[in-house]
């Protein structure tokens, strides 16, 4: 049987530098949809294998760090593909904001909002096109780019993606 | 609260070997002494849960009858478990807490697109299954399902030469969606593969661990 792992710190808190502070760590990747799971097994960056299991209701985070043996892992989130819409009137006129909720919400993507500014993650740069579409009514009125990065959604909408 | 029993999801389009996965594989996973249960998901009908019933559990006895639970879902398969998998986790929170000795329970989805995943509050390991009379186009079109599953089973490869399938390209294009996660080719009429199936769920989602309830303790039962 595996030894199993626990969750004892993050790295963006003040205590988890603490516990990393000149020790060796291992790194692991996982998607943010991995993430989700309470039960996996994989292997690190340098190998090891590790098998988590944590309570319901709680899951990983970009940052966690676990303790395996007398090892200590570091979660990874991968980057992913995003759009990033910004609405080009300082006030954000009411039909612009409603019809981008009503489109987004409509295709099952989580959100997370920053600046004025709504971010949610794409599969392949092929759905840009079909954004662009979606969006003609109010194109004229956003801005719209195409990034690679950590996302991380706003967790109080729960949202399912396909 | 008891001990949370392992979860496999198994889903995939219609026709595509679901049910026929689960006859092939809880045979192998029986014979090493796992205690399963089967949970099958269909719109209407509760016909593939009937035939496992009777295959694996009447007259096989593989497991208990009783143990091999058939739900009629109603609307779109993905739904009952994605969206709202609260019908699946009440079933499986009853089977947990009647049947603790339990190693392993599939779920197996009604037969959906490929965009179809499970929720991860419902299952801790997803399989998906496409086969080869689909086209061998079929893991390059990628989608949800196909390229965020744990592992990918390509079914049928007994008729690719009959459909014109090129199972080359089905493999590069599936270590290409894929990257490092796993994919295998079976045929579950002959069992080829089927061994590799259950060897990735022993190990990626029952971590290893021997049965809870050993053999000899079980005849005793």
């Amino acid at each position: 049987m595996l030894s199993q792992t626990a969750i004892i710190g993050n790295i963006f808190a003040k205590s988890g530098s603490q516990i990393l502070k000149g020790k060796a760590f291992e790194k692991l990747q996982i998607s943010r949809h991995d993430l989700e799971k309470n039960r996996l097994r994989r292997t690190t960056d340098k190998g090891v294998d590790i098998a988590i299991i944590l309570e319901r209701g709680t899951k990983l985070q970009h940052g966690d760090i676990l303790k395996h043996d007398e090892s200590l892992v570091v979660i990874e989130q991968i980057p992913e593909k995003v759009i990033t819409i910004k609405t080009k009137e300082k006030d954000g006129a009411f039909e612009v904001l409603v019809l981008l909720g009503h489109i987004i919400g409509n295709r099952h993507r989580p959100i997370s909002l920053e600046d004025r500014s709504v971010t949610f993650p794409i599969q392949a740069e092929s759905e840009l096109e079909v954004f662009e579409r979606l969006f003609a009514p109010i194109i004229g009125k956003i801005e719209m780019s195409v990034e690679e990065k950590i996302y991380k959604p706003d967790e109080r909408m729960n949202v399912h993606e396909h | 609260m008891t001990d949370r029993i392992p979860r496999l999801g198994i889903g995939g389009p219609v026709g595509s070997g679901k049910s026929m996965l689960i006859e092939r594989v809880v045979p192998v996973l029986a014979s090493k002494g796992y205690s399963i249960s089967i949970i099958s998901n269909d719109v209407i009908s509760k016909e593939d849960a009937d035939r496992m019933r009777k295959n694996l559990a009447t007259d096989r006895g593989l497991l208990p009858e009783n143990l091999v639970i058939g739900i009629a879902t109603g609307g779109c398969p993905h739904t009952a478990i994605r969206e709202d998998p609260s019908i699946n986790i009440s079933v499986i929170e009853e089977i947990e807490e009647k049947h603790p000795e339990l190693d392993l329970i599939i779920i197996e989805s009604g037969g959906d697109n490929i965009t179809t995943t499970f929720s991860p509050s419902l299952a801790d390991y997803f399989i998906y299954i496409i086969d080869v009379a689909g086209g061998d186009k079929y893991p390059r079109k990628s989608g949800l399902g196909i390229e965020s599953c744990d592992l990918l089973v390509i079914n049928k490869i007994d008729l690719a030469p009959h459909v014109g399938a090129d199972l080359n390209v089905m493999k590069q294009d599936a270590e290409r969606i894929r990257k490092d996660k796993p994919y295998v080719f079976v045929n579950c009429k002959n069992d080829t593969g089927i061994d590799t199936v259950s060897e990735h769920i022993i190990r990626d989602l029952l971590f290893d661990s021997m049965p809870k309830v050993t053999l000899p303790d079980r005849q005793r039962q």
